[in-house]
């Protein structure tokens, strides 16, 4: 079995009895903090939200991090409280969206940096603003399940393979496989008339 | 020849790299397939192209109050977990044993024999009485002495002004009929003249009059000087 990356700042943390954001646990937080916050604004859809759910994340993390045995890869185990931090939220605050002016503008800042190198997406996204169908694509996300939601951001957003998806969200690869198929079903039902709007005209 | 469509769409959602050879040649010749394939791998690609998301700044002010927060939440469960457990106060006994007598059990009392054996003989009757028995005996309410005083005096008095004003046409039509009768007496006084003596009574009960005239002021007063017979005109 490969060794776990983050095997030793995990035990640098266990052994530690840090009393905050300091020492091995700041540099988890700083190697994980972005891709924690990623996957919780792809399944909240948005900042404010995403916001809560990683604050929670690693809250979570401090107080259980004594207790991991490594039995799973560190990075699935942070994936997996992140994904149910981030689902619990949406569950509790059920449809209501609230975003700050702030967290708006933040996220039109950071859209700017997209990574769109694939021609035949530049050049209708050059044309319809990119920005836009941005917004379309995580409308689509955002109608998903939950469950379908938190699998769809780990295959595609994060690329992770079925192996490191099953081990996240502790199911087997069949689940996997069976909840990506219908994933991809209600995409292809979600994401037609987006295509339709952009490409096909 | 043409090989079957796939059944599972989820092929077309699969890299280059990934797709079975065999697709690829039905793809290469099936346009519905080949359509599918493609809105897949651009779905794919829109995915994918989602701009990764940084973490504000805020984030770090958020974790440290979220940790400060847990570890003070965490002392305070250290600090109610060390509690030691408290011992059982000697006065705790006494005061179960005296609950304990009162809850004790009761011996049933003599009456239930005495009811038992009334149920026994009538039940209909018995159970009549235990059920009509316990219906409260309801008192009238105030408001009904109120409203019953009101009409019963005004009652009286108009019974009483009716008992006096019958009374004065009694002695009027009296007092017309003596006069005409003195008027015969005066014009015939070939007739010997019969001594007549009045005697004028001033009443003040109605238990004064004679029954005659009581029942006769009974007649026409509807009554009232029946009710009224006691009360002092």
């Amino acid at each position: 079995m490969k060794t776990d990356p983050d095997r030793l700042l995990v035990e640098a943390c266990q052994s530690s009895r840090t009393s905050g954001l300091e020492g091995a646990f700041r540099d988890l937080y700083d190697a994980y903090k972005d891709r924690v916050y990623n996957v919780c604004y792809r399944i909240t859809g948005n900042a404010s939200d995403a916001l809560d759910a990683s604050q929670e994340t690693f809250g979570i993390l401090f107080r259980k991090i004594h207790d991991f045995r490594f039995e799973s890869k560190f990075s699935s185990w942070v994936y997996r409280i992140a994904v149910n931090a981030s689902i619990d939220l949406k569950r509790r605050s059920g449809a209501r969206h609230t975003s700050s002016l702030e967290a708006t503008d933040e996220q039109t800042h950071e859209s700017v940096q997209a990574n769109l190198r694939d021609e035949r997406v530049e050049a209708p996204l050059a044309a319809a603003s990119r920005h836009e169908l941005e917004g379309e694509v995580q409308a689509a996300i955002g109608r998903l399940s939950p469950k379908m939601r938190a699998i769809t951001v780990l295959r595609y957003v994060e690329n992770q393979s079925y192996e490191e998806i099953a081990e996240t969200l502790q199911i087997s690869i069949g689940t996997v496989k069976s909840r990506l198929s219908r994933a991809h079903d209600a995409l292809d039902r979600e994401l037609t008339p987006v295509l339709d709007q952009y490409y096909l005209r | 020849m043409n090989s079957p469509c796939p059944s599972d769409p989820d092929h077309f959602w699969q890299s280059a790299a990934e797709v079975d050879p065999l697709l690829q040649a039905h793809l290469a010749e099936c346009v519905t397939c080949r359509a599918r394939q493609q809105r897949a791998q651009l779905a794919v690609r829109l995915l994918r192209a989602l701009p990764a998301q940084r973490a504000p700044k805020t984030l770090d002010g958020a974790v440290v109050a979220a940790l400060h927060a847990g570890t003070r939440q965490e002392r305070a469960i250290q600090q109610v977990s060390a509690l030691t457990r408290q011992e059982v106060p000697a006065e705790l006994n006494s005061r179960v044993e005296d609950a304990l007598v009162w809850t004790a059990e009761q011996p049933a009392p003599a009456e239930l024999e005495v009811r038992l054996r009334a149920e026994l003989a009538a039940p209909s009757e018995a159970m009549s009485r235990r059920f009509l028995g316990r219906l409260d005996r309801l008192r009238a309410p105030q408001d009904l002495d109120q409203r019953l005083s009101v009409p019963a005096r005004s009652s009286s008095r108009r019974r009483a002004f009716a008992f006096v004003g019958t009374l004065l046409v009694v002695m009027g039509l009296a007092s017309l009929a003596l006069q005409r009768w003195g008027a015969e007496l005066s014009s015939s006084q070939q007739q010997p003249r019969v001594a007549v003596q009045w005697n004028i009574e001033v009443i003040e009960s109605a238990e004064g009059l004679d029954p005659v005239s009581r029942a006769l002021i009974g007649g026409l007063s509807g009554g009232a000087s029946e009710v009224l017979g006691k009360e002092k005109l």
